[in-house]
């Protein structure tokens, strides 16, 4: 086998989600994270509120679906002082999120919005129903519960 | 002529990947971030390179931002490599001289460094890494002769 001749987009037609060391900036923020999404040979460090790991095609593959849950899950700890975790993601449209409201400047058709109804676990054992909505324009995370949206973290930090 | 500067630096993650030039899994990559001479305050296609420590060559240039630390620095991760992933290279320097290099045979372009390898018992080894541009990748020479194969699996 001629080992020059495997080229990166052969190798990597997918993304995948990586956890590196020392940590950089996020492509969107000045947060710094560990994780990046890599495809062909990009590398793409994002934080836990923009770092929804999509498919690279319209067919995903088996660990880019489990990348997507992966980062839905990050985005909810997050939120959440990174403590707990969740029991349960179910994937839905997101017109049907409590408190969601689409852009009305988006075109709805081409990119929606995707969403999830997860279930959240704090350490005690205690679970809450939630949604989280990623937005395909903005590019980030937003949680609601109880019907709204959530703006705080719960260590106190304002997105 | 170019005018893009570049800036690089290794990152070791997880989960492991192949390597760009070999199946073999590794975790250690040089990412770089080009930045355009005419617009200095956007970076541009950050890219990771994922190479094993047999085609993890990352010489000295500006485009990717390589310096020859870096070099250095991949020739020892090579010579650790080979030795199981054991002990440590306190000391590499190049060399101009390939003809200086026992068993190896000249061609033109390829690159070599002098590399002293320390075992974790303490015993030395003087050997010899060269780079071949042809076939991408590094061979070892210790006590004369090239080293085909690793401790633990063939190079």
């Amino acid at each position: 086998m001629n080992e020059q001749s495997v080229s990166p987009a052969e190798q990597t037609a997918e993304n995948t989600l990586i956890f590196f060391y020392p940590q950089e900036k996020c492509d969107y923020c000045d947060r710094l994270t560990g994780v990046a999404i890599t495809t062909s040979g990009n590398f793409e460090p994002l934080c836990p509120l923009h770092g929804y790991s999509a498919a690279y095609s319209s067919t995903p593959t088996t660990r880019e679906l489990d990348d997507q849950l992966k980062t839905v899950e990050r985005f909810v700890q997050w939120m959440h002082d990174d403590r707990g975790h969740l029991v349960l993601i179910t994937s839905i449209d997101a017109n049907s999120v409590p408190g969601y409201v689409a852009d009305a400047f988006e075109p709805s058709s081409m990119f929606p919005d995707h969403a999830w109804n997860v279930q959240y676990e704090v350490p005690s054992g205690e679970r809450a129903d939630m949604f989280v909505v990623w937005s395909v324009q903005w590019t980030q995370f937003s949680l609601y519960r109880d019907g709204a949206l959530v703006s705080e973290r719960d260590c106190g930090g304002v997105l | 002529m170019s005018n893009d500067q570049a800036q690089s630096f290794v990152i070791t993650f997880t989960p492991a990947h192949p390597c760009f030039s070999c199946e073999r899994l590794t975790t250690h990559a040089h990412v770089t971030i080009s930045i355009t001479a005419h617009d200095k305050y956007s970076s541009i296609d950050p890219h990771i390179d994922i190479r094993c420590p047999l085609h993890g060559y990352y010489g000295p240039d500006t485009l990717n931002g390589h310096t020859e630390q870096d070099a250095l620095d991949s020739v020892a991760r090579f010579v650790i490599w080979m030795h199981a992933d054991k002990g440590r290279v306190p000391l590499v320097s190049s060399i101009e001289d390939l003809s200086a290099v026992p068993d190896y045979e000249l061609d033109e372009g390829d690159m070599a460094w002098h590399a002293r390898y320390e075992a974790p018992d303490g015993a030395r080894i003087d050997s010899y890494v060269v780079y071949g541009v042809d076939e991408w990748k590094f061979f070892l020479y210790e006590r004369g002769v090239q080293v085909t194969e690793r401790r633990e699996e063939v190079a």
